[in-house]
């Protein structure tokens, strides 16, 4: 590939003993023992897009799959989760490991991800002015093509909890997402939305009871 | 959840609520799940809440998330290639504090911009834009790495 970096998809298995092997020429004292995600990142700083690509695999998924909640279309999301990857690629070298690698990734996936809401919304208004109601439609459709989820799952069912989720305001959103999908820690979730850790308890207790209303036929 | 938290309502007690969507995330350790179901037991409203919030966590699990399409790597891959000032700069405009020499910058981009020749408007300036775009870009996504508190 012209600029030396290639991926390749999770159908390998991580060469987790090379890892680690190669972390131990790390500067230690950059990054912390604990958070491989940050020793990568700083070999990344290095030139070494081998780490990069380790990095990509680790978090790919997570990343579209959060990002597909957050916005409700596959192609959408993925192109987000691209820019995401784009953009720690470009902060390599002022990376300095101060914080959690995948507070910062989230972080950075979930600014996008309001910025594409707002937008979003802004566009659907206009469109709504047009008169273009086909338009409107079309999120909630998604990409068009048949997905296992589809496939395997009530469809009247999942299309409730998509648009529960929808109507969600996006930090509640993004809070219920990162608890229940992500399974990340209170603190994280704070940190990556920049609340404090009971102010992220109370978005998400009220998170969880506007969704036990639009979903309460499912109680019981 | 110590015993005088299990005496009073996790309902009642705004900062023992958070507990009970623990308990159906299965957050908690033994003690304190034991503790709370011991009050769950005795308490109807509570019981409600974890039975509603239950039924809520199963139908929230059936919204299943499809694979990553397979272009994905090769599309980003694709995305770096186009981004020439990054893979040539190595990104070291980030790496440098440019506090000190902001006044510097600032009377250089005055003087360049006294100096030019009016804008013509058919040679598009573009690209510069979006290279400044992307420098602004990077050093806001470190800004917001170092607000992120330890």
């Amino acid at each position: 590939m012209a600029n030396g970096i290639s991926f390749r998809l999770a159908a390998q298995p991580l060469a987790a003993g090379g890892v680690e092997d190669g972390m131990a020429a790390a500067p230690a004292s950059l990054a912390s023992p604990c958070d491989l995600d940050a020793q990568l990142m700083v070999r990344v700083g290095m030139g070494d897009s081998a780490s990069f690509n380790l990095l990509l695999e680790r978090h790919r998924t997570p990343v579209v799959h959060f990002l597909y909640r957050m916005v409700q279309n596959r192609a959408i999301a993925e192109d987000l989760a691209q820019e995401v990857f784009l953009r720690v690629y470009r902060s390599r070298a002022g990376y300095q490991p101060s914080a959690k690698f995948t507070t910062w990734l989230f972080r950075i996936a979930t600014n996008l991800a309001f910025n594409w809401v707002r937008d979003e919304k802004n566009r659907r208004q206009q469109r709504s002015i047009e008169g273009d109601e086909a338009g409107m439609r079309a999120r909630q459709i998604g990409d068009g093509r048949p997905s296992v989820e589809r496939v395997l799952v009530d469809e009247v069912k999942l299309q409730e909890v998509r648009d529960a989720i929808a109507q969600l305001p996006e930090k509640q959103r993004a809070a219920v997402l990162m608890h229940k999908y992500e399974e990340m820690e209170y603190s994280q979730i704070a940190k990556v939305l920049g609340l404090s850790e009971s102010a992220v308890k109370s978005l998400l207790f009220r998170a969880y009871e506007n969704l036990r209303a639009r979903l309460a036929h499912y109680a019981g | 959840m110590n015993g005088d938290q299990t005496r009073r309502c996790p309902l009642l007690v705004e900062e023992n609520a958070g507990l009970l969507l623990d308990y159906c995330a299965r957050r908690l350790d033994a003690d304190t799940r034991r503790a709370l179901e011991r009050h769950m037991a005795v308490c109807p409203e509570c019981a409600r809440f974890r039975d509603s919030q239950m039924a809520l966590w199963r139908a929230l699990d059936e919204w299943d998330s499809s694979p990553v399409s397979r272009r994905f790597d090769d599309e980003l891959s694709r995305r770096i290639a186009r981004d020439p000032l990054w893979m040539r700069a190595g990104a070291w405009i980030a790496d440098v504090s440019w506090a000190p020499a902001v006044p510097a910058l600032a009377a250089a981009a005055l003087w360049i911009f006294l100096l030019q020749p009016a804008p013509n408007p058919e040679s598009a300036a573009a690209p510069d834009s979006m290279e400044a775009e992307q420098v602004e870009l990077v050093l806001e996504d470190l800004d917001m790495l170092r607000q992120i508190p330890l």
